[in-house]
């Protein structure tokens, strides 16, 4: 079995039966480390099964969705409220 | 067994990943922010054009149908409201009719999460009441973002976000509806689904 069969049987098992998962790691004592993932971490999820299927660059993807969103949205560029601030002004000056 | 349980925490990110550096609990918080804020990003940058292709849509579909001037102009100003909707939401500023400077609510959203994230030392001392609080707001959130779409001559809502590009290899599409899964599988989980049971 691939890892990535692997890995598509972790998915549907989280989709469809996360209960045997978790009994999984109840019974060896790991349920209280690893619940916060089966309920948040999607990202690890997709991020793993995407290094497992396409050999791609976990780092680059990592950093991509783990990019603090003050950060995205100060390089988004607030161009909206600065041309609407000019017109404000112009229109102060009229 | 033993070997089972590492594959599975490997692929939850608990260990190192394969070929990859370790998923941190701070790293798995900052994406429940930062995924959501780089769609709302991608839907802002479209908003122009859907606003040009909705209203084009609809004068066509006018001039088809023979629909009288007050339909028309009604249908317009309709289209600005939501295009008004839409811009609270994922714009990351603009100053109001009476020159007040807003923050769009997708912004403030986010930074809260990344906020939370910051303080996600490990998932021990969770700040639950405030995870529970800022992840159901942002799922209303982008509940909202989708059913807004779908007034903007956009079919198929997350086949088109697929289309505004990608977001860390998946289509923004994809991730949002990866994001909603388990940002409602986390909140039917209660604090309980943060904790052990």
């Amino acid at each position: 079995m691939s890892g990535l069969q692997i890995a598509q049987l972790v998915v549907e098992a989280l989709n469809g039966a996360s209960t045997i998962v978790r009994g999984i790691l109840a019974r060896t004592g790991h349920l209280h480390q690893a619940e916060p993932y089966l309920s948040l971490g999607f990202v690890g999820l997709s991020y793993c099964e995407r290094v497992l299927a396409s050999g791609g660059d976990p780092t680059q993807i990592k950093n991509i969705l783990t990019q603090p969103p003050s950060a995205l949205w100060a390089d988004s560029g607030d161009v909206e409220t600065e041309v609407a601030l000019i017109k404000s002004s112009q229109l102060d000056h009229t | 067994m033993k070997r089972t349980l590492v594959l599975l925490l490997s692929l939850f990110g608990l260990t190192a990943c394969p070929q990859g550096e370790p998923w941190e609990p701070q790293d798995v918080a900052m994406s429940f922010g930062s995924i959501p804020a780089q769609i709302c990003i991608k839907v802002n940058e479209a908003r122009p054009d859907m606003l040009k292709n909705a209203g084009d849509a609809i004068l066509e579909r006018s001039k088809a149908e023979s629909w009288p001037d007050e339909r028309r102009r009604d249908a317009i100003l309709e289209l600005h409201a939501f295009d008004n909707q839409l811009r609270e939401i994922v714009s990351p500023g603009w100053v109001d009719e009476e020159g007040n400077r807003q923050v769009g609510h997708c912004r403030v959203a986010t930074e809260a999460v990344e906020v939370l994230a910051r303080n996600v030392g490990d998932w021990s001392n969770l700040d639950e009441e405030g995870w529970q609080t800022a992840v159901s707001g942002l799922l209303r959130l982008v509940n909202t973002l989708v059913d807004l779409l779908e007034h903007f001559d956009v079919v198929d809502v997350y086949g088109w976000l697929d289309r505004q590009g990608e977001i860390g290899g998946s289509g923004a599409g994809q991730q949002l509806r990866t994001f909603i899964m388990l940002a409602e599988r986390f909140l039917a989980g209660g604090s309980s689904g943060i904790r052990e049971r």
